[in-house]
């Protein structure tokens, strides 16, 4: 972001409310953010005005969605919501290399929206969402390659998931022949699943994505393979034969820079080994020195405290 | 094929990993309806989509009737809802009580939503303003209008929704430029500079007001709390 206006507090203090209202230029509010965000009475009053006029939602006539369509919403949300576990978690990463600010242009409408979002109603917290059921798809594969003996080369396991995403797009369009809500909330179950997994192959072959590899010394050896892409921040971690955390124990995935090691956040593998890690973070290109997994208390620690299981030297 | 069991990553510092593969976090049966909004956007946070589906029961008219305000027209209302419940499915995580409460939280969502969509329609007919006489009938004539026609007003409304009832009385108070300036902005998404060439008034006027009748609108909402809209 260049160019930033600085205002004084009086200036600043005199906007506030068209702040609240997101009634100023972009350029002005980015300034009158950036004030507030250091003030120790502005900050509270620019969130005193925002509850203030967000109540004028409630002054909205009444109106009520025909019952006819509301029971179909319900479901087809809450189908969506049973294939795509996802919500973004609150846990804030507190090191200084958080990455929504850096990202938070207000030079286009949308920026401005998300700042809308993110000064009025959310923590302006890294965005991280992970693994969970809607990737067994994926740990299928996962098991497939441990079974090989090794990795399999990513070509192989690309072709599985285009296979797998073929067979959903056919089963998804034999179910749209049917009719009934049911059938249409496990159609849009299914897109999401498609639609999941046309994310996760462009988080694979991206033409900027960067492969790290990670291993360990013991008996038995877990193996890891980290997928990046810059383009995206997506950061996508399969790995295989770890063992399970003891406990009141988990795995936590650290990205390490030359300064600071960040949290990608905590997980515990399936019964054979196996675990998928999806994060989002923003990080420059040469900024990544090494990826590391570490014995950790449950729930994760703000930095690493406990052994390394298995790392990777991003240069290599 | 085996699912990974993926922990919450809830220890301050993380970037978390969600959401728990422990099932369904609902309460025993008849809990449900004493859950605050927060207790269920934090179950929507962990993954429980049966509290998704408690939240949509509870704000969904209240949500349409914002939407439908801001976009005036039923189906992209309809859609901008869906959109509007699946944003805070996503965006759960991120909801923090002590920003502002729930509704502050999902309302924000739902306007920004249909504003969104309200700009996008305008392009796509190329009305960069809308006809005239429709914007500056607000939601507060219109409500007085419809309490009119048999609808909640501010006294009946008072039963069902104080909350309603004391925002519509607010604005009520207000002198009929000011009311019209906050409603220009937060339900047309115009600016301070597109509501001075709407009205014909100096943007310092229109500046003057909006910070006038926010003040005012903040003190007489101050015995406000949040709760679900019933």
């Amino acid at each position: 972001m260049t160019g930033t206006r600085v205002m004084t507090h009086d200036e600043a203090n005199a906007e506030l409310a068209g702040a609240a209202l997101d009634a100023l230029p972009p350029a002005e509010l980015h300034a009158v953010l950036a004030h507030a965000a250091e003030c120790a009475t502005c900050g509270p009053e620019l969130a005193a005005l925002r509850e203030s006029a967000a109540q004028l939602a409630y002054s909205a006539p009444p109106a009520q969605l025909h019952a006819a369509r509301c029971a179909p919403m319900r479901q087809r949300l809450l189908a969506r919501a049973a294939a795509d576990r996802a919500p973004v978690p609150a846990a804030p990463a507190p090191d200084a290399a958080s990455p929504v600010s850096d990202s938070l242009s207000l030079d286009s409408a949308r920026a401005r929206r998300e700042a809308r979002e993110t000064a009025s109603a959310a923590a302006p917290l890294p965005q991280s969402h992970h693994a969970d059921r809607r990737d067994r798809w994926a740990l299928g594969w996962i098991v497939a390659a441990a079974a090989a003996g090794a990795f399999v080369a990513a070509q192989a396991g690309l072709m599985r998931t285009r296979g797998e995403r073929d067979a959903a797009r056919a089963e998804a369009a034999a179910i749209r022949q049917d009719a009934g809500a049911q059938v249409r909330a496990e159609t849009t179950a299914l897109a999401a699943q498609v639609a999941e997994r046309d994310r996760l192959l462009a988080q694979l072959t991206g033409p900027s994505v960067r492969v790290v590899e990670l291993a360990a010394a013991g008996t038995r050896r877990p193996v890891a393979r980290m997928f990046w892409d810059p383009a995206t921040n997506g950061w996508t971690m399969f790995a295989h034969d770890l063992p399970a955390p003891r406990p009141g124990r988990t795995y936590q995935l650290w990205l390490v820079t030359a300064s600071a090691k960040i949290s990608a956040g905590t997980f515990v593998p399936g019964p054979n080994g196996a675990a998928v890690v999806h994060a989002e973070y923003t990080l420059a290109p040469n900024a990544l020195k090494a990826i590391a997994v570490t014995d950790e208390p449950a729930g994760g620690v703000p930095q690493p405290t406990g052994p390394v299981v298995i790392s990777g030297d991003a240069a290599s | 094929m085996s699912t990974p069991n993926v922990a919450p990553g809830t220890a301050g510092g993380t970037m978390g990993v969600g959401p728990s593969s422990a099932g369904s976090v609902a309460p025993p049966g008849g809990r449900e309806s004493v859950m605050d909004d927060a207790d269920v956007v934090r179950r929507m946070a962990a993954g429980d989509e049966q509290a998704l589906g408690a939240f949509y029961d509870r704000w969904r008219d209240q949500v349409y009737g914002l939407v439908l305000h801001v976009v005036r027209e039923a189906a992209d209302a309809e859609d901008v809802m869906e959109e509007v419940f699946w944003q805070a499915w996503r965006q759960a995580g991120r909801f923090d009580a002590a920003r502002g409460g729930v509704g502050t939280w999902l309302l924000t969502i739902a306007r920004s939503r249909a504003l969104d969509r309200r700009r996008a329609l305008n392009r796509s007919r190329e009305e960069a303003e809308p006809a005239e006489g429709e914007e500056g009938r607000g939601a507060y004539e219109r409500s007085m209008a419809e309490a009119g026609e048999g609808m909640a007003g501010p006294a009946e409304a008072a039963e069902g929704s104080e909350r309603r009832a004391l925002v519509i009385a607010a604005l009520g108070a207000l002198p009929a430029e000011q009311r019209q300036a906050l409603e220009l902005a937060y339900f047309g998404g115009l600016s301070q500079t597109e509501i001075a060439e709407r009205t014909g008034q100096p943007l310092g006027t229109v500046k003057t007001r909006m910070r006038l009748a926010l003040a005012k609108l903040r003190e007489r909402l101050a015995v406000l709390k949040e709760g679900p809209p019933q």
